[in-house]
């Protein structure tokens, strides 16, 4: 014969019996509890040993069954001083004990789970979005627009107009409140083909946003960091900037323009798209010089 | 009927003198378990299975009674040998003290050598005892002359 002794087949089904038997284990216990029978088995029985002695041994052993039910009764009274031998209702009773204790635990960290998600989708649900309001502020970017600007109203509407300045940047600058009670951080342009865009009419659209608050530089545009994305805190305002490659063919007097900034907000765990409706538009007008498409 | 009676007394017997039995073994020197089996095994109706030494030990070591070291001697396998604690040596002298007691109760009342309920009162209570019969005495004599 060779190998070690488990390997004979009486030995293999013994131990498999008392894998069985020692589910009721805890696993550490039950692999404690395999690896000493296997070293028993190895030191009482030559490795050429015949079925009968193995059969010997293995009887001797005692039933895996009666081996797992000893082993389930850690702490009970066959250690000196710790009162009677354990039943088995008593054994029983340990067991649904900790699985009492297990199911109660994990219970509690799903219903916290689920009161956490309750609260969270219930914030999100709830919290309105970002708002531009109507004394809020909004300017061109670049200097050239800005000195450029000529505000019209029309249809108790006040729009920003500035000349289209084909081929090259352009761009704007809002400032966004949050009216809500939590946190909402901006995460990026929310714009798309099937949305509608931020810009009046150009390419490579890129929207960042004020970090900090708005302190002592006010209004200052240029005075701020901007990022593509900010956190804007309950009651507090950021200035958002969307910088586009203008594009768009306009013939003498004709203009186009944005109403409305299209923002990708995460609320709490999630992220939604906000449309928020500028007071003040931003127009680009005609006529196009330069590459338009 | 009656033997099995006895026979599961018995072993009820042997589960709860089986772990000092370890103790005692174990605080000559450290021995692995198929020595425990063996010498467990000679002592004769004390061991009823190989395998529930096995549990014992591990329950001992729960308990911090004794303390498991694998040692690879040359020539032989890896062993894991099992040594008693200062904590196992005090509870086994512990338990020495109350079995000799305990075995004497026992075998006085088994062989009816000592009745139960003349046995050797506790120091303590012995004359607590005295007095209350005597009291109850005098109380009943008064008694009698009204």
């Amino acid at each position: 014969m060779t190998g070690t002794i488990t390997d004979h087949p009486l030995v293999r089904d013994y131990l498999r019996q008392l894998d069985v038997a020692s589910r009721v284990l805890p696993a550490a216990q039950a692999r404690e509890l395999r690896e000493q029978i296997t070293g028993h088995l190895d030191d009482e029985l030559p490795p050429d040993a015949d079925d009968e002695e193995i059969a010997a041994a293995l009887s001797r052993l005692g039933p895996p069954g009666s081996l797992a039910a000893e082993a389930m009764a850690r702490g009970s009274g066959t250690v000196p001083g710790t009162g009677a031998p354990v039943t088995a209702g008593i054994l029983i009773g340990r067991r649904l004990e900790r699985v009492r204790k297990r199911t109660w635990l994990i219970a509690a960290v799903v219903v916290t789970l689920v009161v956490i998600a309750a609260f969270r989708t219930a914030t999100f649900l709830t919290a309105g979005q970002l708002e531009n309001g109507s004394f809020n502020y909004g300017a061109w970017w670049y200097e050239q627009d800005y000195r450029h600007n000529v505000l019209a109203t029309a249809n108790d509407s006040t729009q920003n107009t500035a000349p289209v300045r084909s081929g090259q940047r352009q761009g704007y600058v809002v400032e966004v409140y949050n009216g809500t009670g939590v946190a909402q951080t901006i995460i990026g342009d929310g714009s798309g083909p099937s949305i509608g865009w931020n810009n009046p009419g150009g390419t490579d659209e890129q929207v960042t946003v004020s970090q900090g608050p708005i302190g002592a530089a006010g209004h200052d545009r240029y005075k701020y960091r901007y990022a593509p994305a900010g956190v804007v805190p309950p009651g507090e305002t950021r200035l958002v900037r969307v910088l586009w490659t203008s594009r768009i063919c306009l013939q003498k007097g004709e203009s186009q323009g944005v109403t409305r900034l299209i923002l990708r907000v995460r609320v709490g765990w999630f992220t939604r798209t906000e449309v928020i409706p500028l007071s003040d538009g931003f127009y680009l007008i005609g006529p196009s010089k330069g590459r338009c498409i | 009927m009656s033997g099995m009676a006895a026979e599961g007394g018995l072993t009820e017997l042997r589960r709860g003198v089986l772990g000092p039995c370890v103790l005692a073994l174990l605080e000559l020197r450290p021995r692995f378990g198929l020595e425990l089996v063996r010498e467990l095994s000679a002592a004769d109706g004390l061991l009823t299975s190989d395998g529930t030494v096995y549990p014992l030990l591990n329950r001992l070591r729960d308990a911090g009674l004794v303390t498991s070291e694998w040692q690879d001697n040359e020539g032989e396998r890896a062993r894991r040998y099992y040594s008693i604690t200062p904590a196992g040596q005090e509870t086994l002298a512990g338990f020495r003290s109350d079995w000799d007691q305990f075995a004497a109760t026992v075998g006085g009342v088994l062989n009816h050598t000592l009745r139960p309920g003349r046995a050797a009162p506790a120091p303590d209570s012995a004359p607590a005892a005295a007095v209350t019969a005597s009291g109850t005495k005098g109380r009943r004599h008064d008694r009698h002359h009204h």
